[in-house]
């Protein structure tokens, strides 16, 4: 289950709000390491428009009006090799 | 009577001698086993599921086994009573953890992070530490997201580096690569050691992508060693200690943008347990054979 963001800004900054909110050691403690739940993914570019930043928030607490907006899948870039 | 053992390497049995002590140099190391008389670092920083709390996990004789001493406890109230490692993932229960920072036992502080919970790979599942085939400690990837963040520093250059990868495959399926030093990006060169594509290992150097010419074996589940070498004029890849290629070497190099162990870039993830990853970034090609024996050695790869 997928939110999507126009900017990876937007997403990080999601993100971070997730991390704090399930208190992660990162926003806890000064050695703490784990930040965020799930990163900003880039998703395949569209044939129109542009390619927007895909966030698993499969275990993040959302709002109703972020619950209405989930997609279910989303496609990412083939990996280069 | 005063009695005289010695150790595979000649050396007396009366203190430790690790690896990095007979092959001193690397550029980075990590493992669950004590690779350094003179590293006084853990070996992993862990995370338990259930609550987040995080630990640094240290070595209880040479190896992190359930007997390891915690320190340094974070998170949301750094809450735990447990002195050990054991303590720690059966504390209320049989716990999952996961591993934040692989520690670099090097000198260099190369440490490989991953601060996101979802990538962070497997140490123990349901109060049991993930082990080889062997009962050895090791650490598992998903074959989605996991991965640890390689520091671009670890090498610079492709004509001169040497690499040492204990890993296993849980599905030979698909395009898996579990360490990747150089990414290809311009004029720079692919350094994957292995990839897992079509069935086979490859070691793949240079271009283009996991050539025939590069195979090192067909895949399977088995632990085995990967190993490089690359000078200023020839790179060989080796398998389970074999050589299986030579080609002329080539310098363009790319560092990841992430991931690096576990993946290349950040994704093309590895499916299966990774033990020991050992780097230097210089030509090895004296002590090579020597350090592919002992490490098999350890790992009880024939």
């Amino acid at each position: 289950m997928y939110l999507l963001y126009a900017t990876e800004t937007e997403a990080s900054n999601r993100a971070d709000q997730e991390g704090q909110s399930q208190n992660l050691s990162f926003w806890t403690s000064p050695i703490g390491i784990s930040k965020w739940v799930s990163k900003p993914r880039i998703t395949a570019k569209p044939l129109i428009g542009s390619a927007k930043w895909a966030l698993d928030v499969s275990d993040y607490t959302l709002t109703e009006e972020e619950q209405a907006a989930t997609v279910d899948s989303v496609t990412f870039p083939t990996p280069q090799v | 009577m005063f009695l005289s053992l010695k150790n595979a390497l000649g050396r007396p049995y009366l203190s430790f001698v690790g690896l990095l002590d007979s092959f001193s140099g690397a550029s980075a190391a990590y493992s669950l086993r004590k690779l350094s008389s003179s590293y006084t670092g853990n070996a992993v920083r862990i995370r338990r599921v259930s609550d987040d709390v995080e630990v640094d996990v240290g070595f209880s004789g040479n190896s992190v086994s359930t007997s390891s001493p915690i320190t340094n406890v974070s998170g949301d109230g750094g809450d735990t009573s447990a002195t050990t490692l054991g303590g720690f993932i059966t504390e209320g229960g049989n716990q999952d953890a996961t591993v934040t920072t692989w520690y670099d036992q090097s000198g260099n502080s190369r440490n490989a992070p991953q601060s996101t919970t979802a990538e962070q790979p497997i140490i123990a599942s349901s109060g049991v530490l993930e082990t080889d085939a062997n009962g050895k400690p090791t650490l598992l990837f998903d074959g989605t997201d996991d991965d640890f963040d390689l520091p671009t520093t670890v090498i610079s250059s492709l004509d001169s580096v040497s690499a040492f990868n204990v890993c296993s495959s849980s599905d030979t399926s698909g395009t898996k690569i579990a360490l990747g030093l150089s990414r290809t990006q311009g004029s720079a060169k692919r350094h994957y050691l292995p990839v897992q594509s079509s069935t086979q290992f490859f070691h793949n150097y240079d271009e283009p992508f996991a050539p025939a010419g590069q195979k090192l074996a067909d895949a399977d589940t088995n632990q085995h060693l990967f190993s490089s070498v690359a000078g200023s004029s020839t790179a060989k890849g080796f398998f389970d200690g074999t050589e299986k290629f030579s080609q002329s070497s080539v310098s363009t190099y790319a560092s990841n943008r992430s991931g690096g162990i576990g993946s290349s870039d950040g994704g093309t993830n590895w499916q299966g347990d990774i033990s020991e990853i050992i780097i230097y970034n210089s030509d090895q090609t004296s002590d090579f054979d020597a350090i592919n024996t002992e490490i098999k050695s350890h790992y009880g790869i024939s």
